[in-house]
């Protein structure tokens, strides 16, 4: 029987996660929008994600644009530069780079901040009020992070390929011309799109482990160190089999 | 004047409050760092210790197999959309056929140093600052103080330690993760054929991208260690205060960890660039 239950512990927590998430779809569109804390949330998100999103997105696009121009230089193709600093950074490396982030930075701080309340039990105290905790902080939450993630990709496509021109056409030679010439040539609206698509599914799924998490907190003092780490780690672990079940869909679509 | 406006006081000082940071920051890690001898002489059972728990994770995390089995599903999958993206692009150009190469290429030099490094600041990071933190909150690193134990080198060194030999492990399951995917997604979903797979594969993959990756993995192991040994030790404010400090410390060590990625790829690579197509 013990063993039972044990089997059955990570098909019980999907089970609440999954209904977790149903009750927030539901009131979002039944009940009335707190958009006071959305805008807040929307900008603590913003403020703690926007610094880590630059670096990450420094480090992860310049380092597959330098490898990339390495072997192009090799095949003498280096005028494709652009095309492939394109793919990396709208099509794979965005929404990576995004996920890291949501997952890192934006996740850890939402689960931190709920997982301190529920401790706090300023939770319990709101449901006593008769305030629903899904309601006033959940959907606000994964409302923001959503937009808040949209805007990170967008900022990310952008950065990568400028970053790129810098590195491509300064540290290793690549025609301006060549660049800028090559980058629609795997890269269209339709590409945008997806990546678009993708961020938007990370955004989602991120902020809704990381509220499932900082509301689930086991006591103790490790506990909210704990739901912190399993937060990040279960986004993570989710994002990249994700990424790469929407990577095949648009390659069979488009 | 500081009375009047503490707004203006609070901006006046920040660069200072910078540079506070920036030393606290150099002295833990080289008092770290310092104490490596006193650690492996005094406290090497506590580092075999770390070594098995650091591998297989703690609490919910060993249920699903501990930091190694994350570690590699996430290079697994990262391989494969590298494999994914390198056939989609050069079958575009009507070179299918030569895509083991791209993915060889990709997947030894980017995705599995890339993502392992953030790998391995969710899991080992991540763990090491809550628990770090929690004995903070739980006043035992002061007990272990009393008890006439540097609690630094007893707790922050050893986890270091600990952190750059279970990294060998790690990085031989997230590489065979990477590689893995790649004839998986290769060889079954896009029908390259398995002869041919293994023919450009192995043509392409040069022994010393192994090792320039596995130098990589290891400067970025030693980055997620000191920074998540440093946030966990110097926690304050409560059982709140942890949750704080783990968020506070991945998004510090994730941006350290691919910035220190990009320099020592481009430290590598301009200068022993192993890769000619021509052989």
């Amino acid at each position: 029987m013990a063993a039972i239950e044990a089997a059955a512990k990570p098909t019980r927590e999907l089970g609440s996660v999954l209904a977790m998430a149903l009750d927030a779809l539901i009131i979002m569109f039944t009940r009335r929008f707190s958009w006071r804390e959305a805008v807040q949330q929307a900008w603590f998100i913003a403020r703690v994600s926007l610094v880590p999103t630059l670096l990450v997105m420094l480090g992860f696009t310049l380092l597959v644009i330098f490898e990339v121009n390495l072997l192009l230089a090799d095949l003498g193709a280096l005028d494709l530069s652009g095309g492939i600093a394109g793919i990396a950074s709208v099509q794979q490396i965005g929404p990576f780079v995004t996920v890291v982030v949501v997952a890192g930075a934006g996740g850890t701080a939402m689960c931190a901040d709920l997982a301190a309340r529920t401790i706090r039990e300023e939770i319990a105290a709101m449901q006593v009020l008769g305030i629903d905790p899904i309601q006033r902080l959940v959907v606000p939450r994964i409302v923001a992070a959503v937009l808040v993630t949209l805007v990170l990709n967008v900022l990310i496509c952008a950065g990568g390929l400028v970053g790129g021109y810098f590195f491509s056409v300064y540290l290793q030679g690549v025609n301006p011309g060549a660049y800028l010439a090559s980058i629609p040539l795997f890269t269209g609206l339709p590409e945008l799109g997806f990546s678009m698509f993708k961020a938007f599914v990370f955004g989602l799924i991120a902020a809704i482990i990381a509220c499932y998490r900082g509301l689930n907190v086991a006591g103790g003092s490790k506990g909210v160190g704990d739901a912190v780490n399993q937060a990040v780690v279960i986004t993570v672990a989710v994002l990249v089999p994700v990424s790469l079940t929407i990577s095949l869909i648009q390659f069979a679509i488009l | 004047m500081s009375a009047l406006s503490p707004k203006l006081d609070a901006v006046r000082r920040a660069p200072l409050r910078t540079l506070d940071a920036i030393g606290t920051h150099g002295l833990f890690y080289a008092r770290v760092i310092g104490g490596i001898p006193r650690a492996l002489r005094k406290h090497p059972g506590e580092i075999v210790k770390l070594i098995a728990e650091l591998g297989t994770g703690t609490g919910a995390l060993a249920l699903v197999g501990g930091s190694i089995v994350i570690v590699a599903s996430i290079t697994f999958f990262a391989g494969a959309v590298a494999a994914a993206q390198g056939f989609e692009s050069s079958s575009s150009l009507g070179v299918g056929s030569l895509s083991p190469l791209l993915a060889a290429f990709f997947t030894a030099r980017l995705s599995t140093p890339l993502l392992a490094g953030v790998a391995l600041a969710v899991t080992l990071g991540a763990a090491t600052t809550s628990q770090l933190g929690a004995m903070r909150i739980s006043e035992e690193i002061d007990a272990i103080e009393v008890m006439a134990i540097p609690s630094l080198p007893y707790l922050a060194t050893t986890r270091v330690t600990a952190g750059m030999i279970v990294i060998t492990p790690l990085y031989i399951f997230a590489t065979l993760g990477g590689f893995l995917a790649d004839y998986l997604l290769l060889v079954f979903f896009y029908d390259v054929g398995a002869g041919n797979f293994s023919h450009y594969f192995f043509l392409y993959l040069h022994p010393m991208d192994i090792v320039f990756s596995y130098i990589q993995v290891l400067g970025m192991v030693i980055v997620v260690m000191l920074v998540h040994t440093f946030y966990g030790y110097n926690a304050t404010g409560g059982p709140a205060g942890v949750g704080e400090a783990v968020g506070r410390s991945v998004r510090a060590s994730l941006s350290g960890v691919m910035i220190v990625n990009l320099l020592i790829a481009m430290a590598i690579y301009s200068n022993f660039n192993t890769f000619h197509l021509g052989g």
